[in-house]
């Protein structure tokens, strides 16, 4: 693993709050490294575990899920769901060889501009000082049967 | 001029007048926010940390003047003490005497932002009655004291001076015990409030509109939308101060009430749009892309021509092209031509936020003949050259991905089906008081079938033995008159003495079972309006139902309207927020309003009579205040007493024996009574419960019902198609249940009126042949879309179906996916971000 490679961030953003909070950012020229990519669902309870692990197996150094503020998802529920989910995956990745802060559920409303920009740059320098992710490199311990094994794992465990 | 390079600024327009041709016009005119330099002990205007309460929001905002940073004005550092001085203008006969009704909320609500942005900041509020009236205000004062820390004055503020070394502001008061305090601030905000907005009293003069006596245009209790001339409505803080729900009730039910007076021409100046019919895409991907330059918005930063060539190398792309504005009508109709010139069968445009124009772009690739569905839009503008102008390689770099991952996902787009649903055009109104009543004659004269529901054996019961609203209307005429028209209009149906058995289906087509005393009946609907009333609590305290002479506020009005019953001789005790504990927190409204009537009155009738109110909090927001303040020259006393040491009241030899600790002289204070009348509040209909299971719809913590958005969805329940009103959505005067009621019937017959509607799009499906029936979508729905077919297997109703997700991304066995966010697509952009990263390895 290379420590100085600009880190590669997947944030997953529900369409009513948090993907509206990142315009925002953009309407109030805010500035947050580039190397954050947004991916819109439609409500952080669309986010299916299986999205998280192949992020991080296609080369992700970290993700960020983004929901509503709590009482106020639009679609009642999605992101307290949301919330459990990424939860029960934080769980899963020590044992992936993946340390759990690359991973992070985020509430933010549709006004929180700001918010936005400063959770992708403090993102970027939490992973950055975790060092850029390899998983084939980085731990004897992971398991190479794949992101659809693993989710299959915590379906069984009943954790999603 | 020159800036514009679409060339689109015209500077030679000029004025013009156009003649309109209307069947009713709406004024929705606003307020004015007081002007505090007319205050002048405040010294607004002289002194540099003396601001508005408008002010200090924007400094709290965002995109405000310091981009959210709370700091002071004279020296641009962070105040630590922060004073907000509330009823700046109002409630002052030197200024306008009415209560401006937000502002203890709004400061609130400032108070915990500033705290919020900046944990040092202590603020405290100068308040003179704190009117935290409205649904959740409670709880909202509440957290602003225990959670964070605002501390609340009970206090008229005399004077502010600043010390001219520290520009700090020194603020006089006297405390509750009467001694006379000094106190720094490093930053005070007067909480101004609403005035009559003078282009509005113009525009009212010109259309000859009457006014009220605060300025605000006229209305009448019983028709709060309707101004004094016929055909024009009026809604808003024009009519006088409100908070934003209240606005938007009033707003919805001004649309209601002018949808009802034109229904007759619904329909008869629209045009509908007609389009080609759809292709089937068959064979490859043909995907066109389109990079827009957002004049310079985007290609000030991004290299677009770059973009669109790289956008040419990625498999599936047969057309890509920089466009200046693709927004454009010149463009879209561009993009038609390419659309049928290069047969593309997907589109994607690379340009600003899909929450703007998505719906512009897809209804024009529609309009060339394809799906809408086979679009995907890639934000490079807010969320790539907006925020990262300062390295353009990189943004560019950025942009290429971004793309690459819309066309990834344009390859695997499928098109969707969408059908309409044909609509049952009648309504289901449950509850028949008030607001049941007015909802059913909205509707019915917009001209839908309404049936109206009542479990009682008569309508109206919630307006028995009201003889006046506290403006002095006549509420028994209002209910015959509205038990008249309910009773008489051919479209209404009225059912009393029935209880709703079943409802089944969906928006627009609901079917519903009615159980009365003369059986069954099966009703098919498109909408449900929830319309119970609250009703005044018993009490359980202070002697009631052990001394004849403790009443509740509607058995004085017993004896004020009929002469029947106790009689108040010389001395009388009201009390307010009887019942009113950790159990029911919640503020009534209504009580304050009703106590100073009923004082008022018995004052009419013996000038000698001695009335005290004990009361924690005197809620007579917006105009109630003028009753305030003539109870207080009639001569009623007015003691506050803290909610922790209530009122004690006992039997003594010829009278009763009210013992109360005056919050105020901070001492005991006996009354000696003929009389006791205890304001008890109102508690939602127990029937909502019922409700609340056949429909699926929340209630609170109280038994009320939980709408959709508590500011700006008021009437709305989450689910489609069932709207909500009267005291079980919220207390109310009947002038505001009125409003809330029209409200309701406005937001039904929107959907009633369409005849059709859409179902299907972006919804989930389930895969039957994978589906194990685990019940675990069933469960987790919001929407109750979920049900288990004649198969034994989950299936979701389409119209149901809003389109989030859950259940997709729960389903153990994958067989459910959402149409436009399938995990093939969803997956496929995932890859495609870093295939340069995998193919490096």
């Amino acid at each position: 693993m290379s420590a100085h490679a600009e880190p590669k961030i997947v944030a997953f953003c529900c369409h009513y709050c948090a993907f509206a909070a990142a315009d925002l950012a953009g309407v109030l020229r805010l500035k947050y490294p580039p190397n954050v990519h947004i991916i819109r669902l439609p409500c952080t309870g669309k986010l299916d575990a299986l999205y998280v692990l192949k992020a991080f197996e296609a080369g992700a150094d970290g993700v960020i899920v983004a929901g509503c503020l709590e009482g106020s998802c639009h679609f009642i529920s999605g992101n307290i769901r949301a919330k459990k989910r990424v939860l029960a995956i934080k769980n899963l990745l020590p044992k992936l060889g993946i340390a759990p802060e690359r991973l992070e559920f985020f509430n933010l409303s549709s006004a929180q501009g700001d918010r936005f920009a400063q959770i992708a740059r403090e993102m970027v320098e939490r992973v950055r000082a975790l060092g850029s992710f390899h998983p084939a490199e980085e731990e004897d311990s992971h398991d190479r049967r794949g992101s659809e094994a693993h989710r299959r794992d915590l379906t069984d465990a009943g954790a999603l | 001029m020159k800036a514009c390079e679409r060339q689109a600024l015209d500077f030679t327009q000029t004025e013009r007048i156009f003649s309109l041709e209307v069947g009713a016009v709406v004024l929705a005119t606003g307020f004015e926010p007081y002007d505090a330099r007319v205050v002048g002990e405040y010294g607004f205007g002289r002194f540099a940390n003396v601001l508005t309460g408008p002010q200090f929001e924007r400094l709290l905002s965002a995109s405000g003047p310091t981009m959210g940073k709370v700091v002071r004005p004279s020296d641009s550092q962070p105040p630590k003490k922060i004073a907000f001085i509330q009823c700046v203008g109002s409630r002052d006969l030197r200024h306008q005497s009415y209560c401006s009704a937000v502002c203890c909320m709004y400061a609130t609500k400032e108070a915990i932002v500033a705290k919020e942005h900046d944990h040092q900041i202590e603020p405290t509020i100068f308040y003179i009655d704190l009117r935290a009236y409205g649904k959740g205000f409670e709880s909202l004062v509440k957290r602003a004291r225990e959670e964070h820390g605002v501390r609340y004055i009970c206090s008229m503020v005399s004077q502010v001076t600043e010390i001219p070394e520290t520009k700090n502001l020194l603020i006089r008061y006297r405390d509750e015990s009467g001694a006379l305090r000094e106190e720094e601030f490093d930053l005070v905000v007067l909480a101004v409030g609403m005035r009559p907005s003078a282009k509005g009293q113009e525009l009212a003069r010109k259309l000859g509109l009457e006014l009220n006596e605060h300025g605000f245009i006229k209305t009448s209790v019983f028709d709060p939308v309707r101004s004094t001339r016929a055909g024009v409505f009026v809604t808003g803080a024009c009519t006088g101060p409100k908070d934003i729900p209240e606005t938007v009730i009033q707003a919805s039910a001004a649309a209601a009430a002018v949808g009802a007076l034109l229904a007759p021409a619904r329909g008869t100046r629209t045009q509908t749009k007609h389009y080609p019919e759809e292709s089937v895409p068959d064979g490859a991907p043909r995907i066109g892309v389109f990079v827009c330059h957002c004049g310079s918005n985007i290609a000030g930063v991004v290299d677009v021509k770059a973009v669109a060539e790289y956008a040419k190398t990625l498999p599936g792309v047969v057309h890509a092209e920089n466009v200046l504005y693709t927004c454009s009508q010149d463009n879209l109709k561009h993009m038609k031509e390419i659309i049928r010139e290069k047969k593309l069968n997907r589109v994607v445009v690379a340009s600003c936020t899909p929450r703007n124009l998505a719906a512009l772009f897809q209804d024009t690739i529609r309009e060339a003949g394809l799906n809408k569905f086979l679009f995907e839009m890639v934000n490079i503008r807010e969320q790539c050259s907006w925020v990262h102008a300062d390295q353009p390689e990189r943004a560019t770099e950025k942009a290429k991905r971004l793309v690459r991952m819309g066309v990834a996902k344009a390859r695997q787009l499928k098109p969707l089906a969408v059908q309409s649903v044909r609509i049952a055009p009648a309504a289901l109104v449950i509850g028949g008081g008030l607001s049941g009543m007015v909802a059913a004659l909205t509707l019915a004269d917009s001209g839908f079938e309404t049936h109206l529901v009542e479990r009682r054996a008569e309508l109206g019961t919630d307006l028995l033995g009201i003889l006046r609203t506290p403006e002095g209307e006549d509420v028994q005429h209002l209910r015959a008159r509205l038990l008249d028209a309910v009773r008489t209009h051919p479209k209404i149906r009225v059912y009393t003495s029935t209880t709703v058995q079943e409802i089944s289906g969906f928006v627009g087509n609901f079917s519903s079972v009615l159980k009365g005393p003369w059986g069954e009946e099966r009703i098919q609907h498109g909408v449900v309006i929830v319309a119970t009333e609250a009703y005044e609590r018993k009490p359980s305290a202070y002697l009631y139902g052990e001394d004849p002479r403790v009443l509740t506020q509607r058995e004085l009005l017993r004896y004020l309207e009929t002469g029947e019953g106790e009689q108040p001789r010389r001395s009388l005790v009201m009390i307010q927020c009887v019942g009113r504990d950790e159990k029911r927190p919640y503020c009534s409204r209504i009580c304050c309003g009703e106590a100073l009537k009923n004082a008022l009155a018995l004052l009419e009738q013996d000038p000698s009579r001695q009335i005290y109110v004990l009361y924690r909090e005197m809620i007579s927001y917006g105009f109630l205040e003028d009753l305030y303040r003539r109870a207080r020259e009639g001569g009623v006393v007015f003691i506050r007493y803290d909610e922790r040491t209530p009122p004690v009241v006992q039997r003594a030899n010829d009278h009763l024996a009210v013992t109360v600790r005056d919050a105020r002289l901070r001492q005991e204070v006996l009354i000696q009574a003929d009389l006791v009348v205890l304001s008890t509040g109102v508690e939602p209909d127990p029937y909502n419960e019922e409700i609340s299971r056949l429909l699926k719809v929340p209630l609170d913590a109280h038994g009320f019902f939980v709408e959709a958005h508590i500011k700006l969805r008021p009437v709305d329940f989450a689910s489609h198609g069932i709207f909500l009103c009267g005291g079980s959505h919220a207390p109310g005067t009947i002038s505001e249940l009125i409003a809330k009621a029209q409200a309701a019937a406005g937001r039904a017959a929107i959907v009633l009126a369409k005849g059709e509607l859409e179902a299907g799009g972006v919804v989930a499906t389930v895969d039957q042949e994978k589906c194990t029936a685990c019940l675990t979508c069933l469960r987790e729905c919001p929407f109750g879309a979920v049900f288990i077919n004649a198969q034994g297997l989950a299936e979701i109703e389409a119209v149901k179906c809003q389109g989030c997700g859950i259940c997709a991304a729960d389903c153990p066995a994958k067989a459910i996916q959402l149409g436009q966010f399938e995990d093939a697509q969803e997956l496929s952009m995932i890859e495609e971000l870093f295939r340069e990263r995998v193919s490096a390895l």
